[in-house]
């Protein structure tokens, strides 16, 4: 075993790594800098949150950056790996590390299952189906008594129809009783899949996905198995979603499955975050969950800017700002902010 | 005594008229899944692309009837205790009507001009997300425009008579109103399609845009009416249906989903297919919703969609068409 090859391998430069360690751990701390956090719960279940949105869309952007495949269903991924994590947690009294992998093994399954149909779809096709998925999932959490059974075989007060509760008690792995301790818990978890999805983009199969989206023609004539690799990837996409949606259980400790967590916005919301950060690029994808994170803060603050301005704040603002998102950033940056930069630098070097 | 009363009640459960009423049901909403369905194939068909922002399209013209009649009728309906009348006469709904639909057909034009035609060469992600964008902000508007608590929608006067009566079964004014306005916009595309120029040149450009520029056709400019002539009966569908679904802008969501399903089941490039789709969906649903499990009627369409996606992608009545490279 060679270091310098390891290293290689993982992508691992020293300085570089330290550096973003450092700044990831000393976050909470750094962060107070910014206007809209302070030194609160608060701040820290935001930090939280922009773990486990960044690990979603990392699981997104190697399915629809990196493959091709759309998908509008990642929403309801993560309500099913919430559900799994949950369940596990609060029910069979699990570790909680158990309640992760198996929700990521247990939505890997869905995913595989939803990537059937995609062996034979590709586009829009794909898109809807998908689509029909995120707004099935939701309502057959919430209003399935059978399955609502199912989450609740010690019939208590919590775990009405759709709502499933975790108490802190039953969380024994995540003893930390504040956001801060659980941060930390959530940021080795984040650069275990942050490390997973950079290595898997560079290896063979990572390869294959980018073949595929460039050109399955191409791809198969290369000797790429098609359905091999597609399924690969929605079974992948969906684990990554799967830890996030379980992590999400164990940091809000409720569930709603009528929630707009789990609602075909929040797919969409995905879908904006790794167009805006960079399709295909496992930077972009934090760096899209980091801009998508900081965005309520900010419409909440142009809004009491509105109102201030204007007399009344505008209702539904954030539907109207995130449309306007949407639209503006595949028109002005299709290649997000990743793909903007790296033609800034190649601008540079050209000239 | 307990068994007993649970199989007596089953016996009960089923009975013919019930049946009837629930595939009368169908057929009324599956008209108006019809009237979206055929909007989506309609768009499909000549720029390959699937809207998913009609369905908050179709809201959001509907609260631009809505104003329109409010302003025939001297009523500010922006403000939240505005009441219309629960019934409107022809003289009214008739200009507010034409007022949406040329709305629309404007919006339509400007949609394909200034948003889609841009994107022709780019990804279907990117053409995905900006109709889920302008789904979004329409939705947004809607919201702030006319607020967000539901409202009643004023019916025709002329089609909110008595019912007629078919032994047990009412057949409403209304449900044959949708049908016959689903069936007339099918069978009235369905010939456009088939028999004049510009109908024709739609079909060549949904086959081959390049071979149909060459052939002389402006594919920029009929894909904008293809767009125009959708969102008019996305316009039309939603004031239609306003009255049953009542107006919120988040009214539209669940029969997005079913239209959806209605245009893949009949067949995403088939116009016949989008009526066909629309009513099965319609009554399917609907029979659904009453013989099985609740939790289990959310997932029917997606069931749908996803079986029909595998197993015939192509939908019931669509032709396959080459795969382009």
């Amino acid at each position: 075993m060679n270091w310098a090859k390891l290293s290689a391998q993982l992508h691992w430069n020293y300085s570089r790594w330290g550096i973003i360690l450092a700044v990831l751990i000393a976050l909470p701390w750094l962060i107070t800098i910014l206007p809209f956090f302070g030194i609160n719960n608060y701040t820290y279940s935001q930090l939280n949150l922009w773990l486990i949105l960044s690990i979603v869309c990392l699981g997104l952007n190697l399915l629809t950056g990196a493959t091709g495949q759309i998908s509008l269903g990642h929403a309801a991924l993560f309500a099913v790996g919430a559900y799994i994590g949950g369940y596990f947690v609060a029910r069979q009294e699990w570790p909680s590390w158990a309640a992760l992998l198996i929700a990521a093994l247990g939505t890997g399954i869905i995913g595989l299952i939803l990537g059937l149909p995609a062996l034979r779809l590709s586009g829009p096709y794909l898109a809807v189906a998908t689509f029909g998925f995120s707004v099935a999932v939701p309502q057959l959490l919430s209003r399935s008594k059978e399955l609502a059974n199912l989450f609740s075989d010690t019939n208590d007060v919590a775990s009405r129809i759709g709502v499933f509760k975790i108490t802190k008690q039953n969380l024994p792995g995540f003893q930390a009783e504040e956001d801060l301790g659980r941060y930390f818990m959530f940021l080795l978890i984040f650069v275990i899949m942050l490390l997973l999805a950079l290595n898997l983009t560079k290896s063979r199969t990572g390869r294959a996905f980018f073949a595929i989206r460039e050109s399955e023609t191409a791809a198969q004539a290369m000797g790429i198995s098609l359905g091999y690799y597609k399924l690969l990837a929605f079974a992948i996409s969906a684990a990554f979603t799967g830890v996030a949606g379980s992590m999400y259980a164990f940091q809000v400790g409720q569930l709603d499955a009528n929630s707009i967590t789990f609602s075909p916005m929040e797919s969409v919301l995905f879908l904006t975050a790794i167009i805006l950060g960079g399709l295909g690029s496992v930077w972009g994808a934090v760096l899209g969950a980091t801009l998508i994170t900081l965005l309520p803060p900010t419409i909440t603050a142009l809004n009491d800017l509105i109102k201030l301005n204007f007399g009344s704040s505008i209702e539904n603002f954030e539907s109207i700002f995130y449309g306007l998102l949407i639209i503006s950033s595949i028109y002005f940056m299709p290649f997000g902010i990743t793909g903007a930069w790296q033609r800034l630098r190649a601008c540079r070097r050209d000239f | 005594m307990v068994l007993h009363s649970t199989l007596n009640a089953t016996a009960e459960g089923f009975d013919w008229i019930t049946l009837g009423r629930n595939i009368i049901n169908g057929f009324s909403f599956g008209s108006i899944y019809a009237l979206f369905a055929l909007g989506l194939v309609l768009i499909h068909k000549s720029s390959d692309v699937v809207n998913f922002g009609h369905g908050e399209m179709a809201m959001f013209f509907s609260y631009i009837g809505l104003s329109l009649m409010g302003l025939l009728l001297g009523v500010n309906i922006s403000k939240p205790a505005a009441e219309l009348p629960s019934q409107l006469g022809w003289e009214v709904f008739l200009p507010a009507l034409l007022g949406t639909l040329l709305f629309a057909a404007l919006m339509g034009l400007g949609i394909e001009r200034f948003l889609l035609r841009p994107l022709a060469k780019a990804s279907v992600l990117s053409q995905v997300m900006v109709t889920i964008g302008i789904g979004t902000l329409l939705y947004g508007l809607a919201s702030w425009l006319w607020k967000a608590e539901p409202r009643a929608y004023p019916r025709i006067e002329a089609v909110s008579g008595p019912p007629f009566q078919l032994g047990e079964l009412a057949l409403t004014r209304e449900d044959l109103t949708f049908l016959s306005v689903a069936i007339v916009m099918a069978s009235g595309l369905f010939l456009f399609f088939r028999y004049t120029m510009v109908g024709i040149a739609l079909r060549a450009i949904a086959q081959n845009p390049f071979a149909a520029r060459l052939m002389g056709i402006n594919v920029g400019r009929l894909n904008g009416l293809a767009w125009a002539m959708a969102l008019m009966l996305a316009a039309l569908a939603g004031m239609l249906a306003a009255p049953k679904l009542q107006l919120e802008p988040g009214m539209m969501a669940d029969v997005a989903v079913k239209s959806f399903a209605a245009a893949v089941l009949g067949g995403i490039n088939s116009l016949s297919g989008a009526l066909l789709g629309g009513l099965l969906i319609g009554i399917i649903d609907n029979l659904a919703g009453f013989y099985l499990p609740d939790g289990l009627r959310a997932t029917i369409a997606f069931l749908i969609i996803v079986a029909v996606l595998t197993i015939k992608p192509h939908g019931l009545l669509g032709k396959p068409l080459p795969k382009k490279v």
